[in-house]
């Protein structure tokens, strides 16, 4: 997809993308967001569009952007044809792994003459990840859990950022022969597999991740509780496909590695 | 109805316990830890060892066990309150969620959940607490606005409840379409019911009510068997009808309300096991209720058991075992049988 001039008015449908944009300096640019795009402090102020599953065709329309930026889901074959009605057009991304966000910047660069400031972005990301991998190459991979969910309780599976981040971190998800992408279990398999770090994704107030956090405290079988690698890491670093992800990466590192990652 | 002897309630009460005991006990070895009875014996022999809480005695006692106990008595209140809510209304669809507990309850629990109340508040979870509130709160409703002269009609009881629980869900659908991402994963679990993580204080708590109100009911069991032969009979047989209706709803009510708070909504159990036990040992309420308890429990421990081991590590909500089970079974009962033996 060619654009014959630099997009002048977008509508971002993901908040990962919303991220992308606000990192690309087109703060002015971004007309519409959905009402999840939270960050950065920017995008709230900006006129919104709706849920990021289900966006209001109209209020997009009625912004007349001359770009729609989503990434894939289930109903986007639908919201394309119907946007074409307008004669919007859209624009499509489907970030799969953590790399994938440097390849989504520079083609999002490309569509709005942002090149320059690209490549600086995605140079200082890559930096600090190929640092992480070069710091973590090696040495031993302690046993991850990562609770993406309280009651039931959920993890990260295959095919998931966060399994792909734990990875990259020098950790081995204890989880990552489960089928299914977030599966769901019971307490017993967290006993089994005995972690020796767990990682609590905030979703919520920090009050239950505190609580979530004392929880775990009572069961001082698990490797993780007795030496104290419990940590909270937010959600929207480790599950938006952005900038940021790589910031998710770092706190994930310092939890699984604290002395190589942490500064003395 | 058939006279009922002091030794058939006796045998078959007795029998089922013991069935239900050994379905308890059998179900304590199932799981992802291999643990079996050597394990067993190994730590009871030996309880004032260092390691006495190591893993295997940890899963055991404290994961598998207060879970297994929270199945049964969300079983047996679920079927007790299936039969009683059916012989109380006459109407052989009816089951514990009919007068709009669940949606009561659900919508306290998802209101908690909104607030971010996941804290406790003394020993006990929020969650539960405000499901518990929304149920009674939504059962007294239904029965006060029912009242028409001091006395309860059925019919319109019925009536009312299924559309308060209809508004009520219409709530829920609305506050899950604005709810944040965050949130609705909290929400839509809570729906599809789920009896993890609870611990044994919980069970403690929920064990009064549902035994409590369990007996009330078994009290109140002659008055339910005459209820079913029509009010007009049952008051000419010497019955205080409004009272005994009263006490049953309540008592119902009470018992659903405290297994919805913990476990959110479980389907199936009470309309299924009613029935199944009317077929097998008849009607009568002094045999039906404790034999419906029991065997509830039965069933709810044992589909609770498949649903944390049949895809282990992944778990499976219990909801769709206690369907996908006991749905084809009852339909092949009832064609074998011909009709349903509702109330002879």
């Amino acid at each position: 997809m060619v654009l014959n001039h630099p997009a002048q008015k977008i509508v971002s449908l993901d908040p990962s993308v919303t991220e992308i944009l606000f990192a690309l300096g087109l703060n002015n640019e971004v007309v519409g967001v959905t009402d999840y795009c939270d960050y950065p402090e920017g995008a709230r102020s900006k006129s919104k569009v709706g849920g990021y599953l289900d966006p209001n065709i109209e209020a997009i329309a009625l912004l007349e952007p001359d770009l729609v930026v989503t990434t894939l889901k289930t109903d986007t074959p639908k919201l394309i044809q119907q946007l074409e009605n307008f004669g919007i057009k859209v624009f499509v991304l489907d970030p799969k792994r953590i790399e994938d966000i440097f390849e989504n910047i520079s083609s999002l660069a490309k569509l709005t003459y942002r090149e320059e400031i690209a490549k600086q972005l995605v140079d200082a990301l890559k930096e600090r990840l190929n640092e992480i991998k070069r710091k973590v190459n090696g040495i031993y991979r302690p046993g991850v859990f990562l609770e993406m969910g309280t009651d039931p309780l959920i993890s990260v599976g295959p095919g998931s950022f966060a399994n792909d981040l734990i990875e990259i971190a020098g950790g081995r998800n204890v989880f990552s022969h489960c089928s299914s992408r977030y599966p769901r279990f019971t307490l017993e398999e967290v006993l089994l597999a005995d972690p020796e770090v767990i990682i609590i994704c905030s979703m919520s107030s920090d009050d239950a991740c505190v609580a979530q956090k004392r929880w775990w405290e009572k069961w001082t079988n698990i490797s993780a509780v007795r030496n104290g690698q419990i940590y909270v890491v937010e959600a929207n670093l480790i599950t938006r496909p952005g900038p940021r992800m790589v910031d998710g990466l770092m706190q994930i590192a310092k939890a699984i590695h604290p002395h190589i990652f942490l500064e003395p | 109805m058939k006279v009922l002897s002091l030794k058939k309630w006796l045998i078959t009460v007795s029998l089922l316990t013991i069935l239900l005991v050994g379905t308890i006990i059998f179900c304590s070895f199932q799981g992802s830890a291999d643990i079996n009875l050597k394990d067993v014996i190994k730590i009871f022999s030996n309880p004032l060892s260092q390691n006495w809480w190591n893993t295997k005695a940890v899963i055991l006692l404290k994961v598998r066990l207060p879970r297994i106990l929270l199945a049964c008595l969300v079983g047996a209140a679920l079927a007790v309150s299936g039969v009683v809510m059916q012989a109380l209304l006459r109407n052989p669809l009816a089951d514990p969620y009919v007068l709009g507990v669940s949606s009561g309850s659900a919508l306290g629990a998802i209101i908690a959940i909104l607030l971010g109340l996941n804290i406790n508040i003394g020993v006990l979870p929020s969650i539960p607490l405000f499901g518990f509130a929304g149920g009674l709160l939504t059962i007294l409703f239904v029965y006060h606005i029912s009242k028409i002269h001091r006395k309860i009609s059925v019919q319109t009881m019925l009536l009312v409840g299924v559309v308060t629980g209809a508004i009520l869900a219409a709530i829920i659908m609305f506050i899950i379409s604005i709810a944040g991402p965050n949130k609705l994963q909290g929400i839509i679990f809570w729906l599809m019911g789920s009896l993890s993580s609870q611990e044994y204080p919980m069970v403690l708590i929920v064990s009064f009510y549902v035994l409590i109100g369990i007996l009330i009911l078994l009290y109140h069991a002659r008055g339910l068997n005459l209820l079913v032969l029509g009010e007009e009979s049952a008051l000419q047989l010497g019955l205080e009808v409004e009272r005994t209706k009263k006490i049953a709803f309540i008592g119902a009510s009470l018992i659903t309300g405290a297994a919805v708070s913990v476990s959110g909504l479980i389907g199936f159990v009470g309309i299924l096991i009613p029935h199944l036990m009317r077929m097998i040992i008849g009607s009568d309420h002094r045999l039906l209720l404790p034999v419906a308890g029991l065997s509830g429990g039965i069933y709810l421990v044992l589909a609770d058991t498949l649903a944390r081991t049949l895809l282990a590590p992944t778990e499976i909500p219990v909801g769709v075992i206690t369907a996908i089970c006991g749905g084809p079974f009852f339909i092949y009962l009832l064609t074998k049988k011909g009709r349903v033996s509702f109330f002879q």
